[in-house]
């Protein structure tokens, strides 16, 4: 049931509709039905994996807090006890947690890697050494399994450090894994944050400024992905798919017009599902803050997939950095080298395994570890090391952080290494990317006369609900990237274009809901010659 | 020890980690109000303040802290 589809619309407002008549206390059965039916539209043998996995969380989360009252009681049976003999009983206790964490852990990302990427591993292995070996050919990647495995590991750590009480109902876990407004592409919810807002007695009714504000947001979530991504992507796809046909001006407007696909697809996707979540009244994790204004990739991150990198700090990183043998090696670099590099380099090696499992979470290849993972290291990296210098030069030229112009150069600056990264995150392999690069340089001049016949060609081969000039299609494309960039712009102004409307007389706002309406009726990628396309974080 | 002296203490810690002489945290410093505090230099920040203290922040804490008040409330609890 794909979220652009009429199906999804329909049942998403039965579930609206059935939600609100049940009362309070039993809203979340509601949930998890419409959860596990939204599962099976899509896979019927998946939502077993899923199940179990949930049964093995909330089995290990209820004998961790056993362990931790069992520690408890000891304690103040002891209380007259030695510190030494007390401190040997905490970490017994704690091993013994630490072994239902592992439990999870292993049967989660056993589950990802054997699904995900042991097939891609396996073929490559073959391919190389020409061995045999199975390539898991048979399974199918289950949906949500990167999304929800991590979910759910999450929940079995915060129980372990006390952050999260044990689940008593087995049937509330499965929700929490299964819930049909993240499970395909996020945003990864904390179990503290979702859980309290479904599972509650409070009744909450539907206020009609609620309904209004969350109805404008879901439209604007098609707009991004029906008007913005899924046309703009024609090009991208096109350009990606036969780069070899391409070159100069041609392949620069494809890859920028992968960097819109991607944002308003991924963003798109997240104001329709944050924006039916607010329709339940259930406020979900916010993935993205106005990324493009970012002044370096490392406040970048913190804009772009806010979610992921947040479990990644709380449940990788750290652990990481805080890990027996990194903080040794740290203390024996200051013994030796000084506090800097004492400081400094077991941040950047947790840093670099952090970005390399970002890397492998989106994909096997190569292309994704490169581009997600390691390209970005190397770019945080690089600005840390060389912060003193740019400081000075800043200080030389008199250039205040607060300067507009400045600002706007750090923002496009790290727009551009953002774009690069993507060439390679969107090709089908790493070579793909290299030879896709090089012939962007293949043309004498710019290769904008060029430019004309390879719009075309790619209307002529594509098709799409836009006819037109090949200029059309980059007014579109420019129209598409200000309108992004512009509501992007209120928001950092801490406006919002909602707001602002809903002050406005009655007539002003009926014409702006027929133009969004219509907007998306016009512009909208659909109709029976559309294929109504997947989001591109799906298939992570 | 009391608050004063741990605030002394913690002082010294926070300008050492963030290389500056002028900075001053109390009750409710967060790590929006510090230049540099962001989560490359946390568990800097934390091990520092862990040395300094003879104390150890579990997990739960380090990633659940929200200001240095709580900081200061485990310290004087524990130290």
């Amino acid at each position: 049931m794909s979220l652009t589809s009429i199906a999804f619309l329909a049942f998403a407002a039965v579930v609206l509709f059935v939600y609100y008549l049940t009362p309070g206390k039993y809203r979340w059965a509601v949930l998890l039905v419409a959860s596990i039916a939204f599962y099976i539209s899509f896979s019927v043998v998946g939502i077993i994996l899923l199940i179990v996995l949930s049964l093995v969380a909330y089995f290990c989360a209820l004998q961790i807090e056993k362990t931790q009252k069992r520690q408890e009681m000891w304690l103040t049976e002891h209380s007259d006890t030695d510190k030494e003999t007390k401190k040997a009983a905490k970490r017994r206790f704690k091993g013994v947690q630490r072994r239902y964490v592992i439990l999870t852990i292993v049967l989660c990302i056993g589950s990802l890697f054997l699904l995900k990427y042991y097939g891609p591993f396996a073929s490559e292995i073959n391919r190389l050494f020409g061995t045999r070996f199975w390539t898991a050919e048979n399974l199918l990647v289950p949906l949500g399994i990167s999304f929800y495995s991590l979910q759910i590991i999450g929940y079995v750590i915060d129980v372990s450090r006390g952050v999260a009480t044990a689940e008593r109902n087995p049937l509330k876990v499965i929700l929490y894994a299964s819930f049909f407004l993240s499970i395909m592409q996020g945003p990864f919810n904390r179990w503290n944050d979702l859980m309290p807002q479904i599972v509650t007695e409070e009744k909450k009714k539907l206020e009609f400024r609620q309904f209004r504000l969350a109805i404008l947001r879901i439209i604007w979530g098609y707009i991004k992905k029906m008007c913005i991504a899924d046309q703009v992507g024609l090009i991208a796809s096109e350009v990606f798919g036969h780069y070899e046909k391409y070159e100069g001006l041609g392949l620069l407007l494809g890859i920028f017009c992968f960097a819109v696909q991607l944002y308003a697809d991924f963003s798109g996707y997240m104001e329709i599902v944050n924006g039916i979540g607010d329709l339940l009244g259930i406020k979900m994790s916010e993935n993205f803050r106005q990324p493009f204004f970012s002044r370096n990739i490392s406040e970048f991150w913190q804009k772009w997939h806010i979610s992921l990198g947040a479990w990644l700090k709380d449940y990788v990183f750290y652990p990481l950095l805080k890990s027996r043998w990194l903080q040794r090696f740290g203390k024996w670099l200051t013994k030796h080298f000084g506090k800097g590099l004492g400081r400094r380099l077991p941040t950047y090696i947790g840093m670099l395994i952090l970005w390399t499992l970002i890397g492998a979470w989106h994909g096997a290849g190569f292309n994704y570890v490169f581009s997600v993972g390691l390209l970005q290291f190397l770019y945080i990296f690089l600005g840390e090391i060389t912060a003193p210098v740019s400081e000075r030069v800043k200080k030389f030229l008199h250039i205040k952080d607060s300067n507009f112009f400045w600002h706007a150069f750090q923002s496009i600056r790290c727009t551009v290494l953002m774009i690069f990264a993507w060439v390679f995150f969107n090709s089908r392999t790493f070579m793909d990317a290299i030879a896709m690069l090089g012939r962007i340089f293949a043309v004498q001049g710019l290769g904008f006369a060029q430019l004309k016949s390879q719009i075309n060609s790619v209307f002529l081969s594509e098709g799409t609900t836009l006819t037109g000039l090949w200029q059309t299609w980059i007014l579109y494309v420019m129209l598409c990237t200000a309108v992004l960039l512009l509501a992007d712009a209120i928001h950092e102004r801490g406006g919002s274009v909602r707001l602002w409307m809903e002050k406005r007389p009655y007539v002003v706002r009926l014409a702006f809901y027929l133009a969004l309406t219509f907007t998306i009726l016009i512009f909208g990628a659909y109709g029976s010659q559309y294929n109504s396309s997947d989001f591109i974080y799906f298939q992570f | 020890m009391s608050r004063e002296e741990i605030y002394e203490r913690l002082n010294a810690v926070f300008r050492d980690v963030f290389d500056d002489e002028t900075l001053t945290v109390n009750d409710s410093t967060t790590a929006h109000d510090v230049e540099g505090w962001d989560s490359l230099r946390h568990i800097t920040l934390l091990a520092a303040v862990e040395d300094e203290f003879d104390i150890e922040f579990s997990m739960g804490q380090t990633v659940s802290m929200k200001n240095v008040g709580e900081m200061v409330d485990y310290i004087e609890k524990e130290a």
